[in-house]
This record gives C-alpha cells, sequence and structure tokens, in this order.
C-alpha cells in the first residue's frame, strides 16, 4: 500500500486547519540543551507532506533543532480551541526555498512579503510528523 | 498572578476561558505539546490530566515544563511562560477538574470509573509576553 501523505493521514474534519485560508498558528515546541522543552508560536504552511516554517539562523529554535530534531507541533482552529491537530515527529532544517518560503507564508497571514532584515539568513524547517493525534478524536 | 504583567491578567482570568499549550518532555528527549483547562491558585498555574497519559508520564519524571496561554480572541497576543511542575498530587483531583469544567463548560465532569485525576501545579519561572 502507498504510504500517505500528511493531508491523507488527515480526515477531512480537521484538513481545513492546514488550509491558507484557516490562518491558524502552530505551537511548536523544542527541546532546550538542559532537557526542558520550548514553546513558540509561528505562521506556517504544508506542502502535502511536511508542516512548514521558518526563522533566521538567529532564532533560538535554530539551534535547539540543530542539536536535536524532535519537535510537537499543535494546530488549534482559531475560533474553536476545542478543535485541533497535533503531531509528534522530527524537523529537518534547510536554507534552499527559505526565502520564497517566507514571503509565502507572510503573504498567506499579512497579504504583504516580509520585511528580512539585511544579512540574516533564512531557514525553513520541514516537519515530518510521525504521529498525528486529532481533537476531538475520530471525527 | 504577580509575575504576570498587568496588561495580560485578563488571560489568566477565569471568564476568559483561555487555554494552556502546555510542552512536555518524553524519556527519549522528544516534545510533547497539547492544549489543556488550567486555573490559578495563588502563584501556581493549575493543570488536571488523568494518571497513566503521556503528560503525566513526562512531567511525574521530567518536571520542567513550557506553556502558552494565547488570548482567545487574537492569537497574536499570548503569554510564555517557563517552569516548573512544583507539586503533583491525586488529592482533590476529581473536585479540580469538575471545577475546571464548571468554569469553562458550565457543567459536572463526567466521572469515568477507575480515572484518577491528578492536579499539577506549576511554578513559573520566566515569563514573556506578546502582542
Amino acid at each position: 500500500m502507498a504510504k500517505q501523505s500528511l493531508v491523507e493521514r488527515i480526515p477531512e474534519s480537521h484538513r481545513y486547519l492546514l488550509a491558507d485560508e484557516t490562518k491558524a498558528f502552530a505551537w511548536v515546541a523544542a527541546v532546550m540543551p538542559g532537557g526542558g522543552p520550548q514553546l513558540t508560536a509561528v505562521w506556517f504552511n504544508t506542502d502535502g507532506e511536511h508542516i512548514l516554517f521558518g526563522t533566521s539562523d538567529q532564532a533560538a529554535k535554530y539551534r535547539y533543532f540543530k542539536a536535536n530534531d524532535r519537535v510537537a507541533v499543535s494546530i488549534p482552529d482559531p475560533g474553536d480551541p476545542y478543535k485541533y491537530i497535533q503531531l509528534r515527529g522530527r524537523v529537518e532544517l534547510t536554507e534552499e526555498g527559505a526565502v520564497e518560503h517566507t514571503h509565502a507564508l507572510s503573504r498567506k497571514y499579512t497579504g504583504q512579503d516580509f520585511n528580512i532584515a539585511p544579512g540574516l539568513v533564512r531557514v525553513m524547517y520541514k516537519v515530518k510528523p510521525q504521529r498525528i493525534t486529532l481533537w476531538p478524536p475520530g471525527s | 498572578m504577580k509575575n504576570i504583567p498587568e496588561n495580560f491578567q485578563d488571560l489568566v482570568k477565569d471568564e476568559t476561558k483561555a487555554f494552556v499549550f502546555l510542552a512536555t518532555t518524553l524519556n527519549d528527549g522528544s516534545p510533547q505539546v497539547s492544549p489543556v483547562w488550567f486555573n490559578v491558585e495563588d502563584e501556581y498555574i493549575v493543570i488536571n490530566t488523568a494518571r497513566g497519559r503521556l503528560k503525566d508520564i513526562n512531567m511525574s519524571a521530567r518536571p520542567q515544563v513550557a506553556l502558552s496561554i494565547p488570548d482567545p480572541a487574537n492569537p497574536y497576543r499570548y503569554i510564555l511562560v517557563r517552569g516548573v511542575v512544583d507539586k503533583v498530587t491525586e488529592e482533590g483531583g476529581y473536585e479540580h477538574i469538575n471545577k475546571l469544567s464548571h468554569i469553562y463548560k458550565g457543567e459536572d465532569f463526567p466521572k469515568v470509573p477507575d480515572q484518577v485525576r491528578v492536579i499539577y501545579k506549576i511554578k513559573p519561572q520566566r515569563v514573556f509576553t506578546n502582542g
């Protein structure tokens, strides 16, 4: 059987949470070198296989994920906190396409290109989900 | 709560019904994040889960947590907290989840046979705000 894509693994009932029109935020957890978790809110979209988000190479997340690629993400419905997608997996970091992706995300949420500060390198994070949990379940 | 800035105090009030997004860590060094109900007691953020759930296992073994409290009306406005689970107790566990159920839904929390509810009192160590 062909392996299902991320989007295929999410039932119709929750798929809209990944759609650009929903403009949902993702809460992303990383693990710091000392072992404690770090949590931040990010803009995101999907390429069908991964949850994609971005930062500059100066972000704390960048250091944490370089050292430990384990990630957890929670994507709540902006209008209904009782509805969300939760996933755990691993993240891959790349500079390739990161600038274009930054602008694409900014256009999704603000309608405009992003103002990238000179001298900062953009990094794209590609989250490959291993476990996906939905709430409410089984809907 | 003294350590939450004045202009963000509304997010921890019962009537706001904001959620906590709680990040914990598994024993393999990976994180978990999930939304939970909470209330504030003295200087603690208090949450409740059932014994044996992943959050329970994680917090019992590794008390460092991170959490956010987003404004239900504005996702760009939130409190971020790094803290530590300072107290864990089963005493009054059902009464507490029932109290949260009344705050959030205005109804009793269903009693599940054999389910043991556990209270976690999280002491904030660092607080950041956005928005």
